[in-house]
């Protein structure tokens, strides 16, 4: 790679966007020094250049990136929901790098522009799998509705497995941190910005069904067994604020089996044997 | 009863299966139906023990003819009965499974009135299930030993994986525990479930719409530590059960003790839970690293060492075959790495056919080296600055929990001075041979 420039560039802050800084930084022959979305804080005495975001030297870039490595497209479109910070940077890299180089860079896993962004989209991946299993719906005027606050935009990752797996029901996956939502009516689906969801009180049905779930919950764990540890360390407590078995109606966190004062901790090795 | 009193008492008699895994088939979801199975099992939440959540596991019943020693549903033990409608069931199954509570059912029982009679309502449940509300998420469910093999076969077309639990390492603690049922009224559904996934293999090749049978395969299980087997003849067992009937998984359940019995380990005994542990660990080497139970242990050491893993113990013993070399070493080699698994020799495989690896290639690859780095070579060159003290082997190679164990059964104590020798260098054989030599 050849040194970087003093340039800053600014781009709009979505996919398209980020590829024609590629398509800049091709054309000029020199990296950034940095890219920065539009709005961000200027922190810095570099000049700065805003690259206007143009559909066809986007296209041109994916394009020539698929062609040559589509598990490089892959990693990049899946990098690009990261809530990380730098990650427009590692991307331009990875992609430029793999135009420099010419070929699918992906299996040089020892290289840090290919290291950065093949943890990115692991990150994402291992995030969105995640909340696949512990988010919660509860039925409300017949939609299931779920809400999440995940640290990456992993919607577009989760809805073609609810979908599938939900044909007939319309449900609504709101994403707190992003202030968005996903909707599955009818067969259709479509992420739409959503600032606040606003959940009516449970139906005695459906409070019947949590109640049912949280007492399950306490009843399947073996008391000689207790392992808090253990068990965040499969499931870190940031995700407990929307499970109800954890924090959910009457609970106050750190549920344990019943019959165990939730304070007593065990010095066991704890296992997972599924 | 009202359904919150059966889900309680039928969910606390099934919890000691330790069988919650989901994994093993895939389905897509039937037409006008709601659900669909992933390969590789998802996990919806933790419970306070640290197992994973799966299925909703409950009996269908905790009425039993029997009266194993150990079972807490035993016929002669006084606790609350309760059984499911098949109705019921399905209906939580379903409201269940929309919520994203669960990934489907895990179904076993006690035997009420006889082996067909309950075999019949299970089926009920899984025709419900499958039939009327078109289900297509995963059933786990327990073949019940004596049924009708008309009625397993049944059982088995509905269900994903069916599982007969083997219970007891050995045939003399089986009757010494489970009076009513012997080694051949277990091993027998076995090799009929075998049988029938074989035979069912061949349909589907000739047929394509030829009914799956337990397409997720079978599994078992067996209680660890209530009987005195040593871990050489568990795990012999296990490689036996893997060979000779194909199951996909052997779960091994630490001996709670839920009912007292002057045939059983005392009331206040600990679950053995590290041994349960180890086990699991040798039982991941048998299926994916290419190890063979003869390897791990043999007649001269019966029992896994407490303090490091049996892979590490494996290498401990086998020095002569380390340090390799990372660039040419076959993937099997890798494999039997301590510190090294799949993942991390997958990747090492797939990186090292596009350049030649280093010390910190490997760490940006994301391969943990703490172990790792005492057996390997990058580029025939040992890590810079890799000092072997037996300090830091031992630390490196036992985990915190397990050092804190052999402190307190080895207690020496160490005065620290601001002053102290630089101390002797020690070999790189030196240090392994007293870590061999001590555990």
């Amino acid at each position: 790679m050849p040194d970087r420039s003093d340039l800053i560039y600014r781009y709009n802050g979505e996919l398209p966007g980020l590829l024609c800084c590629v398509f800049e930084s091709r054309r000029t022959g020199r990296l950034p020094l940095n890219i920065w979305e539009e709005w961000e804080p200027c922190t810095s005495l570099a000049p700065e250049l805003t690259i206007p975001a143009s559909r066809e030297e986007a296209a041109q870039v994916w394009r020539s990136l698929r062609r040559l490595s589509p598990t490089g497209a892959h990693w990049v479109e899946v990098s690009f929901l990261s809530g990380e910070e730098g990650k427009a940077m590692d991307l331009h890299d990875f992609v430029w790098e793999t135009f420099e180089r010419g070929q699918d860079i992906t299996g040089f896993l020892g290289d840090p522009v290919v290291a950065r962004v093949f943890g990115l989209q692991r990150q994402v991946h291992n995030e969105a799998h995640l909340f696949l299993e512990f988010l919660r719906f509860r039925e409300q005027q017949g939609v299931l509705c779920a809400q999440i606050e995940p640290k990456s935009f992993v919607l577009p990752l989760m809805g073609g497995h609810f979908a599938a797996r939900f044909p007939g029901e319309a449900f609504l996956i709101h994403d707190i941190t992003h202030g968005a939502a996903l909707l599955h009516q009818g067969g259709r689906m479509e992420i739409y910005p959503l600032e606040e969801l606003s959940l009516d009180a449970l139906s005695p049905a459906e409070e019947e069904y949590q109640q049912l779930w949280q007492r399950y919950y306490d009843t399947i764990a073996i008391r000689e067994r207790y392992n808090p540890k253990c068990r965040m360390g499969h499931c870190p407590k940031r995700f407990w604020k929307h499970m109800l078995e954890m924090e959910g109606p009457g609970r106050r966190g750190n549920p344990a089996p019943r019959g165990i004062p939730a304070a007593r901790t065990v010095a066991q090795k704890g296992l997972c044997p599924g | 009863m009202d359904l919150m009193d059966k889900l309680t008492i039928l969910s606390d008699a099934a919890k000691y299966d330790a069988a919650c895994t989901s994994s093993g088939s895939s389905r897509c979801t039937p037409a006008g139906g709601i659900g669909n199975c992933f390969t590789a099992g998802l996990c919806h939440s933790f419970a306070a023990d640290g197992r994973c959540i799966s299925l909703l596991k409950v009996l269908m019943t905790n009425f039993c003819v029997y009266d194993c020693r150990y079972c807490i549903n035993r016929r002669s033990n006084d606790t609350p009965r309760a059984a499911f409608t098949p109705r019921e069931l399905a209906d939580l199954t379903i409201q269940f499974y929309r919520r994203n509570y669960i990934e489907g059912l895990f179904l076993s029982s006690g035997v009420l009135k006889s082996p067909d009679y309950t075999c019949e309502q299970m089926l009920k449940t899984l025709e419900l299930l499958r039939g009327e509300y078109r289900f297509g998420g995963y059933i786990h469910v327990k073949a019940i030993p004596g049924a009708d093999d008309t009625l397993t076969r049944r059982l088995g077309l509905l269900a994903d994986r069916i599982s007969v639990n083997i219970e007891m390492p050995s045939s003399q603690s089986l009757s010494l525990l489970c009076p009513e049922k012997t080694r051949t009224s277990i091993l027998r559904p076995m090799g009929f479930i075998r049988d029938g996934i074989q035979e069912n293999t061949t349909d589907i090749v000739q047929y394509r719409h030829a009914p799956r049978f337990a397409p997720a395969g079978q599994s078992t299980q067996m209680i660890v530590g209530a009987t005195p087997e040593s871990d050489l003849k568990i795990l012999r067992l296990t490689q036996g059960l893997y060979k000779k009937y194909r199951l996909k998984r052997v779960f091994f359940s630490a001996y709670v003790p839920v009912v007292s019995d002057a045939l059983l380990p005392a009331g206040e005994t600990k679950p053995p839970l590290l041994r349960e542990h180890r086990l699991y660990q040798a039982d991941w080497l048998l299926r994916f690293y290419g190890f063979d139970a003869e390897e791990l242990l043999d007649e001269e050491h019966p029992a896994f060492s407490p303090y490091v893993d049996p892979k590490c113990n494996w290498a401990l013993n086998h020095l002569d075959r380390f340090p390799v070399e990372v660039n040419t070493a076959p993937y099997e080699t890798l494999l039997r790495v301590p510190g090294i698994g799949v993942k991390s020799a997958q990747r090492i495989r797939t990186a090292r056919r596009h350049s030649r690896l280093d010390w910190p290639h490997l760490k940006k690859m994301g391969v943990v080296l703490k172990r790792a780095q005492y057996f390997l070579l990058c580029g025939g060159r040992a890590p810079e600055g890799l000092r072997v003290t037996q300090d830091g082997v031992l630390r490196a190679l036992i985990s915190q929990k397990d050092r804190e164990l052999l402190a307190s059964q080895h207690p020496q104590g160490e005065q620290l001075s601001l002053f102290a020798p630089p101390q002797d260098q020690l070999t790189r054989e030196d240090v392994l041979q007293c870590l061999t030599g001590q555990i």
